[in-house]
């Protein structure tokens, strides 16, 4: 039976992979998001409050708090649609931002058994009970959320196999000459927004419920940056880049105990590394490429 | 089939067009002349709704499309290649070609969400033979971003064809090329492309034009300065003027 230490990892591999895989999502459709960290936020809020003040199943509170982050970032995807680069990038930042501080004003507490709970501005969110109470064990949950991420990844990669993920890397590399297809981006960048922001949204609300606690201050910009360093690190070429990413960092970097409290001089360092020798990542579009290849012809033969 | 009636452009103080005219008839090759900053490549633009014209109108098959987008004009059945190459560099020779079909709406039932490879196999096909005309067919697998100048230049080319266009604009086909390259391009051009089809062709070499064009015109500082058969229009000491300057 592995450990709880060893669980935690795990599954805060499978939590954080989800926000990775939102922003890879619109890494390859060519926008820079700092602000995925926003749909990540508002989803584990609303779920949280679905669970624990309203007494909903998880799966209900999971596709409810998705589905409002995703309404989010189709809005927010909307507003943007006539900036990108460095633009875009600081209208996302400027809305999780607002979206943060927001929180520090929210309070909206229910008596359950007594006592007020439901979130509190700055003391957050606690009491978020909804593994205790229904007796799911630590192994158990950590297998709900890698079967929600094994989900997104199933579906991804039907999107990166369809005409669809072949517009969003098409939007990545040249909107002008996506264009000149006969493709209208604006309706292509709004349904990468509001996918992403559903996927954000999926790891949020799990988040919420494996702490068991959360604050506005856990939806900080460094999520959305190191959400962003994922797929730059792991790579833009294939979903499983950023799932790299996270192992990396994660799961080699947080668990060695020799660098803690070095870890984000080291992870900085390999992410300046990587920009500037592979700049799309370990696995980028061309080694992707050849070892599908390379994969096709030793099935052939 | 494409005319142009009085188009004019302005880019703040700089008047790219002035009152251009242009009338290209179906199933001839027309060639675009002028020298650099002769509003050439405007030209374009405005002809595939890359830029609206301030002033004019564009018609096609007489129908008003000086306000439909690039992406509208595309579907209406004009195609084109750009000056500096544009392709997709991380995309594999094959997918730049099905690109255009994805943006036809050709890959079948399920145009979104089906796999590429599957539900768009007759796209796939389709996208083959296309790389056959113009001799990319051994490269399809190839990444594009490893194609040498003279192949791109194909693959940009095939782009353009897959989805049978009723204009074809092809903006210096044989740009950076040598005079070998030029001779197979203009080959390519002239044999497999041109043949029944309406071309526009935009082009510095005065050789590519007299081998491919049925029909010239010269535009000079935003102004057409001449139209007709290509040898007369070649003769006329307005365009040598502009091309080589006053003796």
């Amino acid at each position: 039976m592995p450990n709880d230490y060893l669980l935690t990892i795990i599954s805060n591999i499978g939590m954080i992979s989800l926000i990775a895989l939102s922003a890879y999502l619109l890494l390859i459709s060519g926008e820079i998001s700092f602000g995925q960290q926003a749909y990540f936020g508002i989803s584990a809020y609303a779920g949280a409050i679905a669970t624990t003040l309203w007494g909903w199943p998880l799966w209900v509170a999971l596709l409810f708090g998705s589905s409002l982050a995703a309404l989010a970032a189709g809005f927010v995807g909307l507003l943007t649609l006539r900036i990108s680069g460095l633009y875009f990038s600081i209208a996302t930042l400027a809305f999780a931002e607002m979206v943060r501080l927001s929180l520090f004003e929210l309070t909206y507490q229910v008596e359950i058994d007594g006592e007020l709970i439901g979130p509190n501005g700055a003391e957050g969110f606690g009491e978020i009970r909804w593994i205790f109470d229904n007796d799911v064990s630590v192994l158990e949950y950590t297998l709900v959320i890698y079967g929600v991420l094994l989900l997104v990844l199933f579906c991804l990669v039907l999107i990166e196999r369809s005409p669809l993920g072949m517009i969003f890397r098409m939007l990545g590399q040249d909107p002008l000459l996506t264009r000149v297809q006969g493709l209208n981006p604006v309706r292509y960048k709004v349904t990468a927004a509001i996918l992403a922001g559903f996927i954000a949204g999926l790891g949020g609300t799990l988040y919420a419920h494996s702490f068991t606690y959360i604050e506005p201050q856990m939806f900080n910009i460094m999520l959305g940056v190191h959400s962003l360093a994922y797929g730059l690190i792991g790579g833009l070429g294939t979903v499983l880049g950023p799932l790299l990413g996270v192992a990396i960092d994660i799961g080699f970097l947080e668990s060695l105990r020799v660098i803690q409290g070095y870890r984000m001089i080291v992870f900085g360092g390999l992410v300046a590394l990587m920009l500037i020798f592979m700049p799309r990542g370990i696995l980028d579009e061309n080694r992707v490429y050849r070892l599908k290849n390379a994969v096709r012809r030793w099935f052939r033969a | 089939m494409l005319e142009l009636q009085a188009v004019g452009k302005t880019f703040g103080a700089l008047q790219a067009l002035r009152g251009v005219d242009l009338h290209l008839r179906r199933g001839t090759v027309s060639g675009l002349i002028g020298p650099n900053g002769s509003g050439k490549t405007t030209l374009v633009n405005i002809i595939t709704g890359v830029y609206a014209p301030d002033s004019g109108r564009v018609l096609l098959d007489g129908k008003d499309v000086s306000r439909a987008s690039a992406n509208q004009i595309t579907r209406l059945g004009v195609s084109r290649t750009f000056q500096n190459i544009r392709i997709f560099n991380r995309m594999s020779v094959l997918e730049n070609v099905i690109v255009a079909l994805i943006g036809h709406d050709k890959l079948g039932l399920f145009p979104l969400l089906g796999s590429v490879r599957g539900v768009g196999g007759a796209g796939v096909e389709a996208a083959r033979r296309t790389l056959e005309t113009v001799g990319l067919l051994k490269q399809s697998n190839l990444f594009a971003s490893e194609l040498p100048l003279p192949l791109r230049r194909r693959l940009e080319i095939a782009r353009a064809l897959v989805c049978d266009p009723k204009v074809l604009v092809l903006d210096e086909p044989a740009g950076g090329m040598t005079p070998a390259e030029t001779a197979s391009i203009s080959e390519l051009i002239r044999s497999r492309i041109a043949p029944g089809r309406t071309c526009v062709v935009i082009e510095h070499k005065l050789d590519l034009i007299s081998r491919v064009c049925e029909h010239l015109c010269v535009l000079n500082h935003g102004e057409k300065i001449a139209e007709g058969d290509p040898r007369s229009v070649m003769s006329q000491p307005e365009v040598i003027e502009a091309y080589l300057g006053r003796a």
